[in-house]
């Protein structure tokens, strides 16, 4: 491993910090494996696509379309092309600090960018500024948990009660929150914050998979840019 | 392992491979614009926002503002918490328990 990192304490402070997702994250994988199976899928298969795939709803997305019979190739593309749609976005938004780094390292953040390490990453950047050590860790853990619970999952099924019913998979929301507030620290923001909801409720509602992130983030970037440049004008 | 399914895994690893390197592999070519830098800057409050309201407002895909719904009343006490005592431990720890509870209590 020390090949892939420099500093320890930021490899497992990353690892540390992603520990809260997981519990929401593992009710959801367990639960993702266990559909699997249900669809069909044995548990290699599961395996190869837990970690080939390494995207909840993808996975989703495919059992679903495995069961129902229409999981034509054409069609599983696009939609686990419009799923991760936003992922585009993720890897954007962090090109200024991974830009540098080594490829090899610069390739395994990449693969691993997820909604979760996204959050914990930027909430570091925020804190005491990037380090691709702390994003490694947090995607290491992620990744490992989520195969892992895809296969607890394969492998319990018959022995594991509705997680999902419990509200586990709040405290993926309650990390969001905690990192989402502390951002809107003045009135631009806010606004912005406000705007971006407003769209993704709509967009939940009205459009299909994940397409509801990429209208809230147009929204932000949007109101954002406007608002920003209004309050230059003004000053 | 099945040939055909084997294939499908492959095609879906391709498509969620491409949303994952396709920005990075772009940007890495033609530099980062002043104009998109200002862009991205608001993407992760579009993110957060996005993730946040789709999930305590229509946690089922519907709009659902009731009082049954426990998601919001978990939100809105996990909000108050963030705002108040920005604190990562205590927003999500007690906000998640406040899900539980709900949960339990039969919401």
């Amino acid at each position: 491993m020390r090949v892939y990192y420099q500093s320890r304490t930021d490899f497992l402070a990353g690892c540390r910090d992603c520990l809260p997702l997981m519990v929401g994250g593992v009710p959801f994988g367990i639960m993702c494996g266990v559909m699997a199976v249900a669809a069909g899928f044995t548990p290699a298969e599961v395996f190869f696509m837990s970690m080939l795939v390494f995207s909840g709803t993808s996975q989703y997305v495919a059992i679903m379309m495995f069961q129902s019979g229409n999981a034509l190739l054409g069609s599983l593309f696009l939609n686990v092309l419009l799923v991760n749609l936003h992922n585009l976005l993720l890897t954007a938004s962090l090109f200024p600090y991974i830009d540098k780094l080594p490829e090899r390292i610069r390739n395994l953040l990449c693969f691993g960018i997820s909604d979760g390490t996204y959050a914990i990453t930027m909430n570091r950047i925020r804190q005491s500024g990037y380090s691709a050590d702390y994003q490694l860790g947090a995607s290491a853990v992620q990744y490992v948990f989520w195969t892992a619970s895809n296969m607890a999952g394969v492998f319990l099924i018959n022995h594991v009660p509705n997680l999902l019913s419990w509200g586990l998979d709040f405290a993926l929301t309650a990390v969001f929150i905690a990192i989402l507030v502390p951002q809107l620290r003045d009135r631009v923001t806010l606004c912005v914050g406000l705007a971006a909801a407003a769209a993704a409720v709509f967009g939940a509602c009205y459009l299909s998979g994940k397409w509801y992130i990429l209208l809230a983030c147009t929204t932000a970037v949007a109101s954002g840019v406007f608002l920003e440049g209004r309050m230059k004008d003004e000053t | 392992m099945r040939l055909e399914i084997a294939v499908l895994i492959i095609v879906m690893a391709i498509a969620a491979l491409f949303t994952r390197f396709a920005s990075v592999f772009l940007l890495r070519r033609t530099g980062m614009p002043d104009a998109l830098q200002r862009c991205l800057k608001w993407i992760p409050i579009g993110v957060f926002s996005a993730l946040v309201a789709s999930a305590i407002f229509s946690p089922k895909g519907v709009l659902n503002l009731s009082l049954y719904n426990p998601y919001l009343a978990a939100g809105v006490v996990t909000i108050f918490l963030a705002w108040r005592f920005r604190n990562f431990v205590v927003t999500v720890g007690i906000g998640t328990i406040t899900m539980l509870l709900l949960r339990a209590g039969g919401l």
